[in-house]
C-alpha cells in the first residue's frame, strides 16, 4: 500500500487536525498550570517568610535594636545551610547581618539575582522582600530554584503527554486511514474486475459497518442489478441466437431441397442461392454472438493448456500471406524469437483472434498495403502486433472498435458483421491479455500483450 | 448404405431423410435417444447421425453407451452447440465427426460419405494416387506425368485431404477443419485462394483437370469420368 495515499486519506487528515487541536489545548493548559504553580509556590514562600518577619518584629518590640540584630543573626545562621537568606542593613545602608548582598532599590516582594554563596559570582533568582524596622532594613528571601524545578517537572510531564498522545493519534489515524484506504482499494479492484466482465464479483462488507461498508452494501445491490441486467441481456442475445438455429436449420435444408428441383429456372435458382448466402451470413453472426457469450461466461475459469504461439502465428502467416497476395497486399512476418513462445490458453481461440486481426487488416486495407505481423518476448510478456499502412481508424473511433456491431466504416460498404474485433476482445480478456489499437502513422497497429506464464 | 438418423426436430429430419434417400441411401429415423441406442444394439447400419439434444437420452450418452459396448459404428454428431469445447467433448466421447446446426444438406452428405470411407481405409497406403497424380506421404512429394511438383506445406496438406477423399465431395468447412484446424468460419477466401494456387500447380500445366469445384459445396478430386 502506498504510504502517500494513506497520509492523504481523509481519516488520517481528520486525526491530524485532532492532534493539532489537542496540542494547542495542551499548551494552553501547560502555561496556565505553570502560572498557577508559580503563584501558589510564591504565596507559600511569602507566607513562610512573613511569619519569620513577624517573629523578628516581635523580638524587636521586646528587646529593641539589639534584639533585632540578635534575632537576625540567629535566623541568618539557621538559613545558612538552606536556600533562604536573611540580611540586615543599618540606616546608612551598610550590611550588618548576613554574607550576601542585595541592592536596596525595591519595595514589596520581587525577584532578584543573588549570589548563591558568599564570594561567588554565580547568581540565582531569589524571591525577596525588604522590610524597614527601626531605621534598619530587613531583607529576607528564598531561592526560586525549587519553584523552577517544579515547573520544569510539570513542563516535562506535559511534553511527555503531548508526544505520547501525538504518537498514539498518528498511529490511530494511520490505522484508520490504511483500513479505509485498503477498503477503498479493494472496492476499486472489485469494480475493475466487474468492468472486465467478472459480473459476480462483489465488494466485501466488514462487520464494523462504517460509512465505507454501508456504501459497499449499496454498491453491491447496484452490482446485483447490473449483473442481472448484463446477464439477461447476454442470455437473451444468446438464447435468441440459439433459438433461431432451429428455424435456420429448417430453412437451410428446405432451400436446398428446392435447389434440387430440376424444373427450377435459372433466375429462381440465383434468387434462392442469394437467400442461402444471406442465411449463411446470419448464421455466422449468431455463431459469433454465441461464441462471445460462451467465452465471456467462462471468464475466470483456469486455462490449463499451453502452446507455442510462435508456431501458431507462423502457420497462420503462411496461410494468410497467400490470401493477402491475392488481394494485392503484402504480409510480412517478423517473429523475433527463435525459441518457442509458450503461452497459456486455448490454441483454437487464440487462432481465431489472430485470424480476425489478419482478416481485418486484409479486408479494410487497399491494394498495395503492407501488413506486418510481429511477435516478441518483451520482459517476460509476449507481445503480438498486427500493423498495416492502410487508412487506419480515427482516434475517437478506436475504442469503439471492440464494441459489438461497431464498424469504423459507417457506410457499411465493407464486408463483416462488426463482431470480429468484439470477439477478439473477448478472447483476449479470457486470456488476461490486453488488446489495444494505435496509430501506425500511417495505418493501424493492433497490439495484444499476453501475461507472462 | 444404411443410415440411422436420431433427430427430434421432425421438420429437419424430414428434409434429411428425403435428401439421403434421394442420394440412394436407406434411412431409419428415430426421435428419442433411447430408441437410438436400442436400434444400434439390435440393428446393423453403416453410419449413425445423432442429434446431441434429444428427449429420453441425449446424443452424447447414447454415443458413450455405444462405445462402452464396443461398437465401432461411425457416428456423426449433430448439435446446435457448435462450440470448441462441445466439439472436443463429442470427439472425446467417440464421435467420428461433428456438425453444427444449422447445416447445409450437402455438408451433411459429404461428411457421411467421408465417414464411411475413412472406416474402410484402415490400411494406410504410403502413396495416394488420383488418375496420373501421385502423392508420396513419406517423402512428401507430388508427381504428375513424371514431373515433380513443388508444393508449400499448406498446399501439400490440402492436396492430401482431397486425394484421401478422391471421388467424394470435400466441403469448405471440412477443409478448414482438416487442413487449417479452424473451427470457425473465416470471412476471407482462405480455402478458395489455396485451392486456386494448388490448381495452378497440379492442373493448369496439364490437359486433364483433377480438382473439380462442386457448386455451393466444396471440391472433389477425380480423374476424367
Amino acid at each position: 500500500m502506498d504510504r502517500g495515499n494513506i497520509f492523504s486519506g481523509s481519516s488520517f487528515r481528520a486525526t491530524l487536525y485532532g492532534v493539532v487541536a489537542f496540542l494547542a489545548i495542551l499548551t494552553l493548559t501547560a502555561v496556565l498550570a505553570i502560572l498557577y504553580i508559580e503563584r501558589e509556590l510564591k504565596t507559600d514562600i511569602q507566607s513562610q517568610l512573613e511569619a519569620a518577619i513577624s517573629t523578628i518584629q516581635a523580638l524587636h518590640e521586646e528587646q529593641g535594636t539589639d534584639g533585632l540584630r540578635d534575632a537576625m543573626q540567629d535566623i541568618s545562621r539557621s538559613f545558612a545551610q538552606s536556600d533562604r537568606i536573611a540580611l540586615l542593613y543599618d540606616k546608612d545602608g551598610n550590611r550588618i547581618v548576613g554574607d550576601r548582598h542585595v541592592p536596596l532599590d525595591f519595595e514589596g516582594w520581587v525577584e532578584r539575582d543573588v549570589a548563591v554563596a558568599s564570594g561567588t559570582e554565580e547568581v540565582a533568582g531569589y524571591y525577596v522582600t525588604a522590610v524597614p524596622i527601626d531605621g534598619h532594613t530587613v531583607v529576607i528571601g528564598r531561592d526560586l530554584g525549587y519553584v523552577r524545578h517544579v515547573e520544569m517537572v510539570t513542563v516535562r510531564a506535559f511534553l511527555v503527554v503531548g508526544a505520547l498522545m501525538t504518537f498514539i493519534f498518528i498511529l490511530i489515524g494511520y490505522r484508520m486511514s490504511s483500513d479505509s484506504l485498503g477498503k477503498l482499494q479493494a472496492m476499486g479492484n472489485t469494480l475493475q474486475r466487474v468492468a472486465q466482465g467478472e459480473t459476480d464479483a462483489r465488494l466485501t462488507v466488514a462487520p464494523e459497518n462504517n460509512q465505507i461498508d454501508r456504501i459497499a452494501k449499496i454498491m453491491n445491490v447496484h452490482l446485483d442489478t447490473l449483473s442481472e441486467l448484463v446477464q439477461s441481456t447476454k442470455m437473451s442475445a444468446a438464447a435468441i441466437a440459439h433459438d433461431l438455429k432451429r428455424p435456420l436449420s429448417r430453412a437451410y435444408l428446405g432451400l436446398e431441397s428446392v435447389l434440387d428441383d430440376e424444373q427450377l429456372t435459372d433466375g429462381s435458382r440465383a434468387y434462392i442461392e442469394e437467400i442461402r448466402e444471406e442465411l449463411a451470413g446470419l448464421t455466422a453472426i449468431f455463431e459469433t454472438i454465441l461464441r462471445i457469450a460462451r467465452i465471456d461466461a467462462s471468464y475466470g475459469t483456469e486455462l490449463t493448456a499451453s502452446f507455442d504461439l510462435g508456431a501458431l502465428v507462423a502457420d497462420l502467416c503462411e496461410t494468410y500471406e497467400v490470401v493477402a497476395e491475392e488481394s494485392g497486399q503484402t504480409l510480412v512476418e517478423e517473429i523475433a524469437e527463435n525459441a518457442p513462445v509458450m503461452i497459456r490458453g486455448d490454441q483454437g481461440m487464440i487462432g481465431q483472434l489472430v485470424v480476425n486481426l489478419l482478416q481485418n487488416a486484409i479486408t479494410h486495407c487497399p491494394v498495395g498495403t503492407f501488413i506486418t505481423v510481429g511477435l516478441q518476448n518483451r520482459a517476460g510478456q509476449v507481445v503480438l502486433t498486427v500493423a498495416d499502412n492502410g487508412p487506419g481508424i480515427p482516434e475517437a473511433a478506436r475504442s469503439k472498435v471492440f464494441d459489438a456491431f461497431f464498424r469504423a466504416d459507417t457506410a457499411r460498404t465493407t464486408e463483416g458483421s462488426g463482431l470480429g474485433m468484439a470477439l477478439a476482445k473477448s478472447i483476449a480478456d479470457r486470456h488476461d491479455a490486453t488488446i489495444a489499437l494505435d496509430d501506425n502513422a500511417p495505418g493501424l497497429r493492433v497490439t495484444v500483450v499476453f501475461p507472462r506464464t | 448404405m444404411k443410415i440411422l438418423l436420431a433427430e427430434d426436430d421432425l421438420k429437419v429430419a424430414e428434409f434429411v431423410v428425403a435428401g439421403l434417400e434421394q442420394s440412394g441411401h436407406s434411412v431409419d429415423h428415430v426421435t428419442d435417444g433411447r430408441d437410438a441406442l436400442s436400434y444400434c444394439l439390435y440393428n446393423d447400419c453403416d453410419v449413425a447421425v445423432l442429434d446431441r439434444m434429444m428427449p429420453g437420452m441425449d446424443g452424447l450418452s447414447v454415443l458413450k453407451a455405444m462405445r462402452a459396448g464396443g461398437s465401432k459404428l461411425p457416428v456423426l454428431m449433430l448439435t446446435a452447440l457448435g462450440d470448441v469445447e462441445n466439439r472436443v467433448a463429442g470427439l472425446q466421447a467417440g464421435a467420428d465427426d461433428y456438425l453444427a446446426k444449422p447445416f447445409h444438406f450437402s455438408e451433411l452428405l459429404a461428411r457421411i460419405v467421408s465417414l464411411t470411407r475413412r472406416q474402410s481405409e484402415t490400411a494406410e497406403a504410403p502413396t495416394l494416387r488420383v488418375h496420373d497424380l501421385t502423392l508420396d506421404l513419406l517423402t512428401r512429394t507430388a508427381e504428375r506425368q513424371g514431373k515433380v511438383i513443388e508444393l508449400q506445406a499448406k498446399e501439400f496438406a490440402l492436396l492430401e485431404v482431397l486425394m484421401r477423399n478422391a471421388g467424394r465431395v470435400v466441403t469448405r468447412t471440412m477443409l478448414l477443419e482438416r487442413v487449417w484446424n479452424f473451427n470457425f468460419e473465416p470471412n476471407t477466401t482462405v480455402v478458395e485462394t489455396h485451392v486456386s494456387r494448388l490448381r495452378s500447380k497440379i492442373d493448369k500445366p496439364f490437359d486433364v483437370p483433377l480438382i473439380h469445384t462442386m457448386r455451393n459445396t466444396g471440391y472433389s478430386m477425380h480423374g476424367p469420368r
